[in-house]
């Protein structure tokens, strides 16, 4: 292990394996700092078209199909009292996946690609001035603090927002879906549709922002949640188990048929207050990935995606000017391109839930049809040409993310010292 | 007819209180917020669009359905009015029918008149990539019941979905048609649309017409998709059982569909003119029965069959047994769908018919 990095990543889920995976490929030597023991459980099973294209640029192809990840055609959308539904397809090749070993999969690319791993706890970040030199870390298992330097330091540390946390980067406020509570495990024999629609994502819905998804995750078990406001959490259920067996029994008439010989392969995980943003998310030799710096809501399954997307995105902008004075630009470009394909997404899903009667008849128009079925696969980071999110943007008014606050990149920067 | 703003806002009212909200919103005036209330949701959003095309004559096109036009009652007058305002007097078709083919030519779908000996026949068409597709109805629907998967089509793959003589907008002179009279028909339209192998695609009594042209033309049929019918045991029992759902609305509408769309009063009127029609029970009456018992013998094109799990129409055995006489020939089945994929979930429709046109 050397003392200096091109790059330090901090965290090595999707976000922070991904960016290494691009990085090291392209020569630069890479560093990531892990504190958890690999394979473990994490929530976000599903990815988008984009996603795939990544996992495939990335190699993966034959060992998504080892690893028994069902290929999803694409989104089973069943609406209140299941009296309507739709389906989105994916435009891209993609999986659902166990992320325990999806995880692992992709850290273990990055590290055939050059990445060194450091299994240590990160403890804190080296500035000069502003800018980042460094990260302080405790080794796992004892040992000498150390500090290792870096021209660019990558936070990918996921909800624990690390930098955030530091106060380099800006401070954690609640986004537009806090005040949500989800409730999930993983399920065997549970019914799924015929023929390859058995690996579509379904998502089920109730009324405003009680929701449920179900996304098939091997070739017998199911990953099933629940997301309730708290409000509601607080009137049904005393436990999180308490909390799924009322989704089961109540979100959908489709639900509770698809339950009955349903067993419980996993403990019940709770996750709440998940949604925030962290402004501004990049600096002068520095970054936040994914969910280091926002989560906006799990329905349309963009977490993993968008954490893949914004690593594969920063990777490819930080090695084309590698060489410059300084990574100013690239980093503004990033930070830009992050929020309007953020916002995008914000709007889609707050017209989802404002608007479900207009949304259902934009489904049935082939030219919007067409839109959010991009939309849905990632698209969001491209949206140019596109007449959808106008029209969220007009219909959402002061709710709408794409209006109602200057993109991060607008924001005054210092980046230099 | 000239409605003044305050006429219009003050029927709808009286409307949404009595048929959307039975009653209970004596306080609902032309300003309450429909949305924020949660007033408007899938059902009530389609008894008003019904509402508004009975009393007024103005089809709202799917492109104008967005929030900023339904806030409130004034809102939707205001939508009202600027359709009366442009509407030249006469200009709408009287006819349902044909108000339907102009609501699909509105959405970038082609309506095209060809001519055989003695014949005009009408047809939807949507531009795009060859092969052709040749959409063939049910026994009965227009060639806009075709629409929902042509309009995913449009600009992307040619597709025509004609009307049977006799159904629809296409004439037939004389003696009601047989269903043989159906196949020669839609051979000779066939010939004059393309000389290249074409994609089949045919729903319910439709796919009839479709098994005979790929029997006597395989040259013609690159590939053949069957969706709401199969192999019946007892055609009689089976055909005695369809009519006598057809008597009521309500029966055949809840048989064919897992959720049967509400019954507007345009929709009524709709169902009540096929079943006016005598063509409607030539095509099975006239020999169509004996025929169907061999229906799917000696077929060598690629067949997929495309069947709704919850179609009550043709049971699931049909399917299989139907899938059993042609080789290589297999089933998708569509959860939560009845006897018509193609309208009550044509996306996954196209999906399995693109996978299978892909497999090929």
């Amino acid at each position: 292990m050397q003392e200096q990095y091109d790059v330090v990543i901090l965290g090595t889920g999707p976000a922070g394996a991904t960016a290494a995976a691009y990085l090291a490929k392209e020569g630069l030597s890479v560093l990531a700092v892990e504190k958890d023991d690999f394979p473990r459980f994490h929530i976000g099973e599903s990815l988008t078209g984009s996603a795939g294209l990544v996992v495939r640029e990335l190699g993966l192809e034959a060992a998504m199909a080892e690893l028994d990840y069902p290929k999803k055609p694409g989104v089973t959308v069943i609406g209140h009292q299941a009296k309507n539904e739709f389906f989105v397809p994916v435009m891209e090749q993609t999986w659902q996946v166990r992320r325990s070993t999806f995880d692992a999969l992709l850290r273990d690319r990055a590290i055939e690609n050059g990445m060194e791993l450091l299994s240590a706890r990160a403890l804190k970040v080296e500035r000069d001035g502003d800018v980042v030199t460094g990260l302080r870390v405790a080794p796992a298992g004892g040992g000498a603090e150390r500090m290792i330097g870096c021209r660019m330091f990558i936070d990918a540390s996921g909800q624990a927002a690390f930098l955030s946390a530091q106060g380099v980067a800006g401070p954690r406020r609640g986004d537009a879906f806090n005040g949500q509570m989800a409730f999930f495990s993983h399920y065997e024999d549970v019914p799924r549709d015929p023929g390859p629609f058995a690996n579509n994502t379904t998502l089920f819905y109730s009324e405003l922002h009680h929701w449920a998804w179900m996304i098939p995750i091997s070739s017998t078990v199911d990953s099933f949640g629940v997301v309730l406001p708290k409000e509601t959490y607080k009137q049904v259920a005393s436990s999180p188990e308490e909390a799924l067996a009322w989704g089961i029994a109540n979100i959908n008439p489709e639900i509770a048929g698809r339950f009955s010989k349903a067993h419980r392969v996993e403990k019940v995980r709770a996750f709440r207050e998940y949604s925030y943003r962290i402004d501004p998310f990049v600096g002068p030799n520095w970054a936040c990935l994914g969910d280091a710096h926002r989560f906006l809501d799990p329905i349309f399954s963009y977490g993993v995606s968008f954490a893949m997307m914004e690593a594969r995105q920063i990777a490819l902008k930080m090695t084309a000017c590698w060489n410059d004075a300084d990574l100013e630009e690239p980093l503004r470009d990033f930070a830009k391109w992050s929020d309007t394909g953020q916002n995008i997404a914000h709007d889609l899903i707050k017209y989802f839930w404002k608007f479900p009667v207009f949304f259902g008849y934009q489904m049935q128009n082939v030219a919007l049809r067409n839109e959010v079925i991009q939309l849905f696969g990632g698209a969001c980071f491209h949206p140019e040409a596109m007449r959808v999110p106008a029209l969220f943007r007009e219909a959402l008014g002061e709710e709408s993310a794409q209006i109602v606050r200057p993109p991060a990149s607008q924001q005054p920067m210092a980046l230099s010292a | 007819m000239e409605l003044a703003a305050a006429d219009i806002s003050s029927e709808l009212t009286d409307f949404t209180n009595h048929d959307i909200l039975h009653g209970q919103g004596q306080d609902l005036t032309p300003d309450t917020p429909l949305l924020e209330l949660g007033i408007l949701d899938s059902l009530s959003m389609v008894s008003l669009l019904a509402f508004i095309e009975e009393r007024y004559g103005v089809k709202i096109a799917e492109e104008e359905i967005a929030p900023k036009h339904f806030s409130d009652l004034q809102a939707v007058t205001t939508l009202i009015l600027t359709h009366t305002q442009n509407q030249e007097a006469g200009a709408r078709p009287a006819d349902e029918l044909r108000q339907l083919v102009s609501l699909q030519q509105s959405y970038g779908l082609r309506s095209v008149e060809v001519e055989t000996p003695g014949r005009r026949h009408h047809m939807l068409q949507s531009d795009g990539a060859e092969p052709m597709w040749l959409l063939l109805p049910a026994l009965g629907n227009p060639s806009t019941s075709w629409a929902p998967v042509m309009r995913a089509l449009s600009g992307e793959q040619r597709s025509v979905a004609l009307d049977f003589g006799g159904f629809g907008l296409s004439e037939y002179k004389g003696e009601a048609p047989s269903y043989i009279d159906h196949v020669e028909a839609t051979l000779a339209v066939l010939d004059q649309l393309t000389a290249a192998p074409v994609v089949l695609v045919a729903s319910s009594a439709g796919a009839m017409v479709a098994v005979e042209i790929a029997r006597r033309r395989p040259d013609k049929i690159h590939a053949l998709v069957v969706t709401g019918f199969g192999l019946i045991a007892d055609p009689d029992s089976w055909w005695r059982e369809l009519r006598s759902l057809s008597v009521s609305p309500e029966k055949f509408m809840e048989a064919a569909y897992y959720s049967p769309p509400p019954l507007t009063p345009v929709l009524r009127r709709i169902l009540a003119g096929v079943l006016a029609r005598p063509a409607y029970y030539s095509f099975l009456d006239q020999g169509g029965l004996e025929a169907m018992r061999a229906s799917f013998d000696d077929i060598q094109t690629p067949t997929l069959f495309v069947a709704g799990e919850a179609d009550r129409i043709i049971g699931r055995q049909a399917v299989e047994d139907a899938c059993a006489r042609i080789d290589g020939a297999c089933v998708s089945w569509i959860a939560r769908c009845g006897h018509f994929p193609p309208v009550e979930r044509p996306e996954p429709f196209l999906w399995y018919v693109r996978d299978f046109l892909q497999s090929l």
